[in-house]
């Protein structure tokens, strides 16, 4: 079976391409952009084909998908940095609305029968008031930053490629997730990076963090990316599902948590470069829809995630 | 008060901009294309929404009290074969207004308006809300979005864009969901005018009398441009909350009775005939809105009745084709 996917060099397509690999006769592929970076995929690079492509480009996604005619497409790429977002509007919204529109419009086009999985984001809830955790896929969406408009725009324009011309697609309302090689943009990553830097001695113990009081739906990636998976193997086509633990930690708690995990004490400061223009109090999924479909559960617990981003930092200590 | 109109070219564009001076507002108007026929003391500037840095300029030039941001790709059909360009035109245009309102110095407070703070009249669509049951009708602002051609998924886009800014930075935004709405000059691809048309233009003599036809068991809410172009000022002026405004009458008309209207208008018999062309993908067939919201906030009613707006309409193109 052939298998793209976008986004192949970040995060959780890294992770994906991984749990890809773990399947017989899957034959991978990968889109990247030329210098996009490939530190996470070099250690399979033999085992995956990488397709230059960038995904703006109509012509450029057409003759890409062409070339690769696959038959599950997982479509991770984007511009996933909410703090970016306020800064390029503009860039995100075109990276990941018409990105995505270039996907569907080649598929359609080349009359391709293949399954579409789209990366959406529990982003898109936005402001979500108490009584309404834990969220339903049924929520109103009520997004608080340009990057969350944009997957909102990515999801509904999913939704209307199925009713319009039954584009094999399903969506999947990613909430955070995390594990070795989250980018140290990221908060857990961060606050990880910045706890095994003391450890190493480059840092004074001192902890720079934003908001520590938001509280957020954390899962494992490689949870996530068998989450993907299961999406486009047993998830109903049209459907939007939320991809979660169903459990939230209390930033405080995660910083708490890696800490003593990695037994450092460090003085918290709090560092306004690190708030957003506006936050999310607390997101909270429920994943009952996703388990009934795809018989999903997450299986890492999350000590054990944390436990390996440390260890990720300490193995590659000068990864950004 | 000072109101800068975008769009203000395009159908809608041209009814708002005479409603904001018959008003008292000192009207901007900007567009592509230079609008025809501007009331006088109206001055245009040519502004092309796609260009962020000109955007800027144009609205701090001008220093607008409101900002009526009609311009758009607004045709459901033509989104089908342009979608690109559909999302691009209503999406990032949206964009670049609403990031040159947050950038004026003087947007909060300092406007002539209720809140002292520069108010944007974001103007979406009732598409958004997709294809619901009979049962869900009217519908209100809470309805799920659910959109089924790329225009709705454009305006969706839209509307959630500016309520974003709204809820994150210190920008008033009102955004409306409008429904039909239709009266002389309305493009003859939208439904009631090519069917006027076609129907005036038998009655003169110059067509044979077949009317071609799209979905005619299709219910949707219009209103007369008139009581559009009026909602929008109102909203503007007196909405005291932001947020979604249904711009609608609250009642359906089965597409069929607004042909049988006006094939009655017409005085011949005439043979109506469905053209495939005409028949959109997925169609919606209900779409009907509440307007409580608008006329409790906005102290807004219905003006002109759905006879009237399609007598006028007709008149209209009778008199086109009586030219012809």
């Amino acid at each position: 079976m052939r298998v793209l996917i976008t986004g192949i060099t970040g995060f959780a397509g890294s992770h994906l391409a991984d749990f890809c690999l773990t399947k017989k006769g899957v034959e991978l592929y990968g889109i990247v952009r030329w210098r996009s970076r490939t530190e996470n995929i070099e250690h399979i690079w033999d085992k995956m084909k990488l397709i230059e492509c960038d995904l703006r480009d109509a012509t450029s996604t057409r003759d890409a998908i062409e070339e690769i005619r696959p038959e599950y497409i997982f479509h991770l790429a984007a511009q996933s940095f909410v703090p970016t977002s306020w800064n390029a509007p503009t860039e995100s919204l075109v990276t990941n609305i018409i990105g995505q529109l270039n996907v569907f419009e080649a598929v359609r086009k080349i009359k391709l029968g293949c399954r579409i999985q789209i990366a959406c984001s529990s982003e898109e809830y936005g402001m979500v008031y108490p009584g309404e955790v834990p969220i339903r896929e049924t929520n109103p969406l009520r997004p608080l930053s340009p990057y969350a408009v944009s997957k909102v725009g990515q999801d509904m324009l999913a939704y209307q490629y199925f009713m319009s011309y039954r584009t094999d697609v399903v969506r999947t309302r990613g909430f955070n997730h995390t594990g070795p090689r989250r980018p140290a943009i990221f908060v857990c990553s961060d606050f990880a990076k910045q706890i095994i830097d003391i450890e190493r001695g480059v840092r004074q113990p001192v902890i720079r963090v934003g908001n520590l009081e938001a509280r957020r739906d954390f899962t494992d990636v490689r949870d996530i990316a068998r989450g993907y998976w299961l999406a486009l193997e047993k998830g109903k086509s049209g459907e939007v599902y939320n991809l979660c633990s169903g459990t939230s930690y209390r930033i405080s708690e995660i910083l708490d948590m890696l800490l003593s995990l990695a037994d450092v004490r460090a003085e918290v400061r709090q560092d306004a470069a690190r708030l957003r223009p506006s936050d999310v109090p607390h997101l909270e999924g429920s994943n009952d829809k996703f388990r009934a479909d795809t018989g999903w559960k997450p299986e890492i617990p999350f000590e054990q995630t944390l436990r390996d981003l440390l260890d990720f930092w300490r193995n590659n200590p000068g990864r950004k | 008060m000072r109101s800068l109109v975008t769009g203000a070219s395009g159908f809608v564009g041209a009814y708002l901009v005479k409603e904001l001076a018959a008003a008292g507002h000192e009207v901007i108007a900007t567009d592509v294309v230079a609008p025809s026929g501007l009331p006088g003391g109206i001055v245009y500037r040519r502004c092309d929404l796609l260009d962020g840095g000109a955007v800027k300029t144009l609205v701090a030039d001008v220093r607008p009290d409101y900002l009526f941001h009609l311009a758009a790709q607004s045709s459901a059909a033509r989104s089908f074969e342009e979608p690109r360009s559909t999302l691009e035109t209503n999406v990032f245009g949206t964009l670049n207004v609403l990031e040159s309102v947050r950038s004026l110095p003087y947007a909060c407070p300092g406007a002539k308006t209720r809140s002292g703070k520069v108010r944007v009249l974001s103007v979406g669509s009732s598409e958004e809300y997709g294809r619901r049951p009979r049962s869900a009708m009217p519908l209100g602002e809470g309805s799920p979005i659910e959109p089924m051609s790329p225009y709705a998924v454009s305006k969706a886009a839209q509307t959630m864009l500016a309520l974003q800014y709204e809820r994150s930075f210190e920008i008033d935004v009102v955004a409306t969901r409008s429904f039909g709405h239709t009266g002389p000059a309305q493009d003859v691809r939208f439904v009631l005018p090519a069917f006027a048309r076609q129907c005036a233009e038998i009655r003169a003599g110059k067509r044979e009398p077949v009317v071609k036809v799209g979905n005619l068991d299709v219910v949707r809410d219009f209103l007369d441009v008139r009581d559009v172009v009026r909602a929008y000022r109102m909203i503007a002026e007196d909405a005291s909350e932001p947020g979604v405004y249904n711009v609608c009458s609250g009642s359906g008309i089965e597409l069929r009775d607004a042909l049988e209207f006006l094939v009655r208008a017409c005085g011949v018999p005439v043979r109506i005939v469905e053209d495939p062309r005409l028949v959109r993908p997925a169609d919606i067939p209900v779409l009907v809105g509440d307007n409580t919201r608008l006329r409790l906030s906005c102290g807004w009613k219905q003006e002109h009745s759905t006879e009237e707006m399609l007598g006028a309409l007709f008149e209209y193109w009778e008199r086109i084709a009586r030219e012809m």
